[in-house]
């Protein structure tokens, strides 16, 4: 099954459902994301923003399609889509390097009895040279801050050579100068033709650094750019009326 | 010197000995899988668990098939725990408490019909002189067998317990890397039974993973020391035992629980430090 789309379709999600026994965390959810697009998906926490994305990286039962380059892939393993959690739901006292954890996602090239080539490690050293992470490879998870965690994860994506990223909620507990930076390498993966979701409930930087946003609130709420979508009308449907009080105009 | 010679100098306690040695390598390789994931209590209820294997075994075949027992209560565990914590509504905790009960429930009733039960106490406590040489080639092809599947699962394991949702979408079969730990946990347990006995079991597999924890930051050096600290304890224990003519299984615990307070204290400073650093 293929979807009718554009050559340049990553990602595609058709009437997008889940259900957690009788609530409906997310219903209808359908949108298109195009390659080397970044992507703002917005809204308050219980939204299903990180639903979603568990959705469209086929960790949870869901209704509906996902799509990837036009491609249907309901019951495939999506190992071209790397969702990134976020710090909390991390065990990040875990005894794990960030060379050993980078080099995890090479994992789909090969069986469970094999061991990484050097393939995987030049990979590996690559992705971690991407991410400006060269010399952290034998570091503890645990001792990075919380902008090098991000980092660190998103070498893992670009080392399982994935083309769409979903980050949860990659912004949160990251002060201002390190956000830049991953914005700064977010466009430079943008610009390698990678597909970036990032999740966010920070609006000021939603309207600052996205060029499309995507307002959530158990299903589509609004998409476009953020002039368009961090309307009132769309604000309020997402956040409901308490947001008009804190979202910066400009 | 002849008080450290003398608990090896007779055929049985050198059988012994390297029964110890081998739960010593074999406990800490699968504990440190168990401590990792937060799983202390499961291996606390398979050795409970157990329990009505090796009672239904012994009932029905007699003392030479309770190993028989054992494992295949591991099996059952194993194999339960996987099929019902698929259920969202209730956690794993609960399915691992109410099959370890109604196990250990089972092997309760029949110890308690059975006339003679001394082979069955044991079981539950150990009883380092009834190690036979069979018992010992046993436990030696068990642990080589076990060390050798943790070597090959070692990238798989480390994946599918600090991220198992990212393990699983690059190829890791989750689900069976966690059945097969449960019956490398049910293997620790038999290789238990004539040493520390199926209830002290949980010490071995925990306190020397633990103790390697507070050391080491990594997943090698952690198995590593922790089977230093297990079969330093098992023949420490040992020889105490010899000595205070106490039972073996909870001198060797209580040798490796005193291990752990002794590296815990002196780990103290260090991570008051750290903890002084990051505030």
């Amino acid at each position: 099954m293929t979807h009718s789309a554009s050559s340049s379709q990553a990602l595609a999600a058709e009437d997008l459902g889940v259900s957690y026994g009788p609530l409906a965390a997310l219903h209808d959810v359908s949108f298109e994301v195009g390659r080397g697009e970044l992507v703002g998906i917005i809204g308050p926490n219980g939204a299903g923003k990180s639903t979603m994305f568990k959705a469209l990286a086929g960790f949870v039962p869901h209704r509906g399609e996902v799509f990837l380059d036009g491609v249907c892939c309901h019951h495939r393993q999506r190992t071209s889509i790397a969702f990134i959690p976020q710090r909390a739901d991390l065990d990040l006292d875990f005894p794990i390097t960030v060379g050993e954890l980078v080099l995890g996602g090479r994992r789909r090239f090969r069986r469970w009895w094999g061991r990484p080539t050097s393939t995987d490690r030049d990979a590996a050293a690559m992705a971690l040279a991407e991410v400006d992470l060269a010399g952290y490879a034998n570091r503890p998870i645990g001792t990075l801050s919380g902008g090098q965690v991000q980092r660190a994860f998103l070498a893992r994506a670009l080392a399982q050579d994935a083309d769409v990223l979903l980050l949860d909620e990659a912004l949160s507990g990251v002060d201002a100068p390190t956000t830049e930076e991953l914005f700064e390498l977010f466009d430079r993966l943008a610009a390698r033709g990678v597909t970036i979701l990032v999740s966010t409930h920070d609006l000021a930087i939603a309207r600052r650094r996205f060029h499309r946003c995507i307002a959530l609130n158990r299903t589509v709420q609004g998409d476009g750019p953020p002039s368009v979508v961090l309307d009132t009308d769309i604000l309020d449907a997402t956040f409901g009326s308490a947001a008009r009080a804190v979202s910066p105009t400009r | 010197m002849s008080w450290l010679v003398d608990p090896f100098t007779s055929g049985f306690t050198q059988r012994a000995a390297l029964t110890c040695v081998l739960i010593g390598v074999l406990a800490p390789t699968v504990g440190t899988w168990i401590v990792l994931r937060r799983l202390a209590y499961l291996g606390d209820a398979m050795s409970h668990a157990t329990v009505g294997g090796v009672a239904v075994a012994f009932a029905i075949g007699g003392a030479s098939s309770i190993v028989v027992g054992a494992l295949g209560a591991g099996i059952v565990m194993a194999l339960l725990l996987a099929l019902l914590s698929a259920n969202r509504r209730i956690g794993q905790d609960a399915v691992i408490g109410v099959i370890e009960s109604a196990l250990f429930a089972i092997g309760v009733i029949i110890i308690s019909r059975l006339e003679t039960s001394r082979e069955l106490t044991h079981v539950l406590f150990g009883d380092l002189l009834t190690v036979r040489w069979t018992d010992v080639w046993l436990n030696l092809g068990l642990t080589v067998g076990s060390v050798v599947v943790v070597t090959l699962l070692f990238g798989d394991l480390r994946m599918s317990t600090f991220d198992p949702a990212h393990a699983s979408q690059v190829g890791v079969r989750v689900q069976a890397v966690q059945v097969v730990l449960l019956l490398l946990l049910a293997i620790t347990v038999v290789v238990s039974l004539r040493t520390v006995g199926t209830l002290m079991s949980v010490a071995m597999l925990i306190t020397p993973a633990a103790t390697a924890r507070l050391i080491t930051n990594d997943v090698r050096s952690m198995t590593f020391i922790g089977i230093a600290v297990g079969v330093i304890s098992s023949l420490v224990g040992f020889v105490a035992a010899y000595h205070l003519d106490a039972s073996p299984g909870a001198v060797i615990a209580l040798t490796a629980a005193m291990v752990f307070a002794i590296v815990y204290a002196a780990s103290l400073p260090r991570r008051m430090r750290h903890h002084a650093r990051a505030a």
